[in-house]
């Protein structure tokens, strides 16, 4: 089929998940944003003459691409491979293990951004520029890209931005992209959410000697925190729940997922220390009494943290991304 | 100040704006690099239609605007508000919303359906249990088959997905005719 093709160069970064990626193109005359879930791709075009900002804020992001989890797993599966055949092998893999996850989580911490794009009607954030060097390298060529078509500035602009508003006009409402304006800091989706979490901790700290009637309990909470945390994340999305709470329920998750893998990584090994020449078979379905009293603290700060949350005053929103005043 | 924090949606204030390497957030300390381009000054002024006098040609949509072109498809008038203008012609509303072009434009595309994509994970995913190749393989090289000619990813031009699923797919049913040949035949013996 006769397709009008332009020819598109990508531009630095690309975020790669495990469904959804996101990459930056430029064009003749605009520049092309692509969010792809793999089997569908939307795009987005910004035209040159119409870009007004570029913002890229350092700050703290944990993603996981394709190629670091492919790497993770690579290697854990070396390891479980080669603790039988050379086990020597698998410490310097341990340690090659642990270097990349301290490299991972420095670079997450401290080279890594976010980017905003902001045109006169919309605000838009660039997802494929999530690490500094390169959004460094992608803004080089995009300011190159822009200042060909709207030139560059003869004066500082800053004396003068004062006095322009920035990005799509906003009167009232939900700013666009935004998302705190007439939230609420607790609904009964976060009061059960948290509930289950103090529920939960009390049945796990109680459960020391491991009784089947307070496992089963504590399953019980943790799938009441599984619906809850949903819950919690649709209210968010829908405007009703601040994001605070949306983070902490985040958090908590990561928390229960953690914990439950790492139960069976711990189990996994010992097994494996236990009968190295056998295949490993992990039967545990009670946390064991070493994690219990760290699991129950964990789940304890984390409904006080959320109380808190809960309860805190809540600040007067940030002012909109416009206002649409010239003064 | 006009410019928000990326982190915290406060403004940054002008002082730090005007430092070309990294403008610090006075409330949540983050560092921003900040670009701003003359768009963000430039004069917008609203388009303006002008009333029709008496005989002159009017605006299909506004009846007392003064047309300013003829849609290029349909013949219709139409005024400065209503007038589209795409590649070179002026189009009115309804056809460029009904996107009646000779070709498909790719530079109005905001979303597109990677068939290809599609057919090889059809192709290749059922092979982690495989039993379900036998279904699956004929659907993928029927998708990729059917969908050969839709256009793909803007940004990708290769159509090498939808050939690795069709060679994945004949492999797979070459794989289960031999298979059931051979199991037939070593059953007859």
């Amino acid at each position: 089929m006769a397709d009008a093709r332009q020819r598109y160069h990508k531009l630095p970064g690309r975020r790669r998940g495990i469904v959804s990626s996101a990459s930056l193109w430029t064009g003749a005359d605009h520049l092309l944003s692509v969010r792809s879930d793999r089997f569908q791709e939307q795009y987005k075009r910004f035209y040159f003459r119409d870009i007004q900002a570029i913002v890229i804020t350092k700050v703290p992001r944990y993603l996981v691409s394709t190629r670091a989890l492919a790497t993770g797993a690579l290697l854990l599966i070396a390891i479980l491979f080669l603790r039988v055949r050379a086990p020597g092998l698998t410490n310097w893999l341990w340690l090659s293990l642990t270097v990349l996850t301290a490299v991972w989580i420095y670079v997450c911490a401290a080279h890594s951004c976010t980017c905003r794009l902001y045109t006169a009607v919309s605000r838009e954030d660039l997802p494929s520029l999530y690490r500094t060097w390169t959004a460094r390298k992608a803004l080089a060529e995009m300011e190159r890209r822009i200042a060909q078509v709207q030139g560059t500035f003869t004066e500082s602009w800053a004396e003068a931005a004062d006095f322009r508003p920035l990005g799509p006009e906003v009167a009232s409402g939900r700013a666009p992209g935004g998302s705190r304006v007439a939230m609420r800091s607790r609904t009964l989706a976060s009061d059960i959410f948290l509930a289950s979490l103090v529920a939960d901790a009390v049945a796990v700290m109680w459960n020391i000697p491991a009784k089947p009637l307070l496992t089963g309990l504590s399953a019980g909470f943790t799938a009441l925190q599984l619906v809850s945390a949903i819950w919690i994340f649709v209210q968010h999305y829908r405007g009703i729940l601040r994001s605070a709470m949306q983070r902490l329920a985040m958090v908590a998750l990561l928390f229960i997922g953690g914990a439950m893998y790492s139960q069976e990584f711990f189990d996994a090994l010992e097994a494996a220390r236990k009968q190295p020449q056998r295949p490993v078979v992990v039967s545990s379905h009670a946390l064991p009494a070493s994690i219990r009293p760290v699991y129950s603290a964990g789940l304890a700060l984390l409904a006080i943290v959320g109380v808190v949350l809960s309860f805190k005053s809540i600040e007067p929103e940030p002012p909109p991304v416009t206002t649409g005043q010239t003064g | 100040m006009s410019i928000p924090c990326n982190r915290c949606d406060r403004p940054l204030p002008k002082w730090e704006l005007a430092r070309q390497d990294a403008a610090l957030c006075p409330e949540c300390g983050a560092s921003s690099i900040v670009r701003v381009f003359p768009a963000l000054f430039a004069e917008t002024a609203p388009v303006a239609t002008e009333p029709a006098a008496e005989g002159e040609a009017t605006c299909f949509d506004h009846p007392g605007k003064r047309a300013a072109g003829a849609c290029g498809h349909c013949g219709r008038f139409v005024c400065q508000l209503c007038a589209v203008d795409f590649k070179g012609a002026v189009w009115c509303p309804s056809c460029f919303a009904a996107r009646d072009f000779k070709a498909p434009a790719a530079e109005l595309d905001n979303s597109r359906i990677l068939y290809d994509s599609i057919a090889l994970t059809v192709a290749a995913a059922p092979l982690l249990v495989w039993p379900f190749t036998a279904i699956s393989a004929p659907v993928a090289l029927y998708l990729a088959i059917r969908y050969w000619n839709r256009p793909l990813s803007l940004v990708r031009h290769v159509r090498w997905r939808s050939v690795l699923a069709v060679l994945i797919a004949l492999a797979e049913i070459t794989g289960w005719v031999w298979g059931t040949a051979y199991f037939l035949l070593k059953v007859r013996a």
